[in-house]
């Protein structure tokens, strides 16, 4: 039945086209969009996939804005509609709700030096923001990816590494927790947060851009703001429970603000006096 | 411009005295107008609102103080709700027939009040289509209280006990029957071809009086002045812990309260058809999965940060999301706890109105 206006709840359908093995529990799926629209979205958004009769989860939009017919989300199997993905082929059909939420401020920090701190699964919503930088490179100023995850294994996008290196005036550091026997490993070995003794920022030039587990964000946050920088320059992605990615579920609430729709990007200042949250 | 004659004069106009021996023919009047009429019935000692069928008018008893269940917002978004179903490929809506009228009578000021509030949730754009439909197609017949319990505390919020706006018509239970006011045009049709006599200016004073009653039987009380800088304030208050020690976790305050609006997506399969149906259930704040997320992480993990949310959304939060305060003081909360957490201590004790 026709309701005159649009159902917030109905997602679209989109096939996939293809599947990437990040590593063993971690897959990257492309995906196409069946009535041949493209997912306008912007850096830092999240869309919502359904696998039909499992049931409908949030994911980061990990691929380039700039390839405009196709876009990828990466997904870890930890629950019950991921491990449903993972059975999931090209060809396939899943129903995609989105873009929504409030992206990273790419355009407030113009001219800026950028530095990109993930952690684990959270450089899925930063490559989007790399591969912007990489196209739009004289935008901004020095930048700055420092990216740690528990083992080499446990990386994504390493493929894209070199890539990225080869952006003019901009750094890659890598770093893991552990290093398993038998593995090659010639960078870091510690916490990401260490990495930030290679960079020298400009702190009323500079910007950071944040995600990863909870609790990396927590000492991240911690440490930025003891080295100087700006409440208001340091931005974190957040991930709650979300049912509706449209502010009515209720699920993502902190304090008065809704992660779906005022977030997932938040600066330091706009969480400050938030409670469940990095405290 | 009204001046204040006027208005009165106007008021007496479009008022009605409804017999109390005429109460089942009105209802029979509405159904026959192709409403589903829902009302409170007398049900093992309680009040509990049901739909009534043209034979059942007689059992309407519109002599109650409070549901257990918040009538409107049951009816609004009712505890589990297909939304979808998905089936080869294809995608149905399963939106509520806009024909479907509903009409809805003996509903308190405090519900109604909680209603305009779950408005504001459910409009916001983008607008919830299920709910948006089933407003449209609603037809209210307030009540106003003429009795108050221990538990009622709505004049904190000025939520009640008698209602200015949001209703088609409204009643007010005097001596010899009910003073029946109408409040929209939909109202004003429903009464157009049922005869009832005009109100007399007594009988709008009698109603007066009737509330004036009720105001005095409302024991409890929330001092609103400045809450949220005293509820923001209290954040890391111990109460918060010390509560928890009582708190079951039930989550029962989140189910009876008329302005929890939260939701919970579940896909099922239909088994006959093949169907997968999704559907939303109610989901409260109270309950230990509510925060979870992957991998074991839950971000309202222990009992206290959730009794916190429940009260802040109430009483601070909802404030900055949609400019009025999240509780109507029906006072369901209170009388369902378990545990006996009275939301109005809880509030006095952070403000050291009690100790």
């Amino acid at each position: 039945m026709s309701t005159g206006f649009e159902n917030p709840y109905v997602p679209a359908f989109a096939k996939v086209v293809e599947i990437k093995d990040e590593n063993p529990i971690t897959k990257t799926f492309k995906l196409k969009m069946v009535n041949g629209e493209a997912l306008r979205f912007r850096p830092g958004q999240f869309d919502i996939i359904s696998y039909f009769g499992v049931g409908e989860s949030a994911f980061s939009i990990s691929s380039s804005p700039e390839e405009k017919d196709v876009f990828e989300n990466t997904v870890r199997k930890v629950g019950r509609v991921t491990t449903a993905l993972f059975n999931v082929k090209p060809g396939d059909m899943l129903g995609v709700r989105g873009p929504y939420g409030k992206p990273w401020p790419l355009e407030k920090v113009v001219g800026n030096d950028l530095i990109i701190i993930a952690g684990g699964m959270g450089l899925a919503p930063l490559r989007p923001v790399i591969h912007y930088i990489a196209k739009h490179r004289d935008l901004y100023g020095a930048v700055d990816i420092l990216y740690g995850a528990r083992t080499p294994g446990d990386m994504i996008y390493t493929y894209e590494f070199e890539s990225w290196k080869n952006i003019p005036n901009t750094r890659l550091y890598l770093t893991v927790d552990y290093v398993p026997p038998n593995t090659k490993w010639e960078h870091d070995v510690g916490v990401v947060t260490e990495l930030l003794r290679y960079v020298k920022p400009r702190m009323r030039y500079t910007s950071v851009f944040v995600c990863g587990p909870e609790i990396m964000m927590k000492f991240t946050a911690q440490l930025l703001l003891r080295m100087g920088f700006f409440p208001s320059e340091v931005f974190l992605s957040l991930e709650r429970r979300m049912k509706c990615g449209i502010g009515k579920c209720g699920h993502c609430q902190i304090g008065y603000k809704y992660v779906c729709k005022d977030g997932p990007v938040f600066n330091l200042e706009e969480i400050g006096l938030l409670p469940d949250v990095i405290e | 411009m009204f001046i204040k004659e006027d208005a009165r004069y106007w008021k007496l106009e479009m008022s009605f005295v409804l017999k109390r021996e005429e109460l089942p023919h009105f209802s029979k009047h509405i159904v026959s107008k192709g409403y589903s009429l829902f009302a409170p019935v007398k049900k093992e000692g309680r009040s509990a609102f049901k739909k009534i069928g043209e034979d059942h008018v007689d059992e309407i008893s519109l002599d109650y103080i409070r549901t257990t269940m918040p009538p409107l917002k049951a009816l609004l978004i009712p505890p589990k709700e297909t939304l979808l179903r998905i089936k080869d490929g294809r995608i149905e809506e399963v939106l509520p027939n806009p024909a479907d009228k509903i009409a809805i009578m003996g509903v308190h000021p405090c519900d109604v009040n909680a209603m305009s509030l779950l408005e504001r949730v459910y409009t916001d754009r983008p607008e919830d289509p299920y709910f948006k439909a089933r407003r449209n197609s609603l037809l209210i017949i307030a009540l106003n209280c003429k009795s108050a319990d221990e538990y009622c505390f709505c004049t904190s919020f000025g939520t009640g006990p008698s209602l200015d706006e949001g209703f088609d018509l409204l009643l007010t239970d005097l001596d010899e029957g009910f003073l029946v006011e109408v409040g929209s045009r939909k109202g004003a049709e429903l009464v157009g071809d049922f005869y009832m006599p005009k109100a007399l200016s007594t009988d709008l004073m009698e109603k007066d009086e009737t509330i004036r009653r009720a105001k005095g039987m409302i024991r409890k009380h929330v001092n609103t002045a400045g809450i949220q800088r005293i509820m923001t304030g209290a954040l890391y208050n111990p109460i918060w812990n010390e509560l928890a020690g009582k708190c079951t976790g039930c989550g029962a305050c989140n189910m009876v309260c008329p302005t929890c609006f939260c939701f919970n997506v579940v896909d099922e399969i239909e088994l006959d058809s093949g169907s997968v149906l999704r559907s939303r259930t109610w989901d409260g704040c109270l309950l230990w999965e509510y925060a979870e997320v992957a991998l074991g992480g839950n971000f309202r993990r222990d009992l206290s940060a959730r009794i916190r949310q429940f009260v802040n959304h109430k009483m601070n939060y909802w404030l900055n999301q949609y400019g009025a305060l999240g509780c109507v003081g029906c006072g369901r909360c209170i009388e369902q706890c378990p545990a006996r957490i009275d939301i109005t201590n809880v509030v006095a004790r952070l403000r050291g109105e009690l100790l």
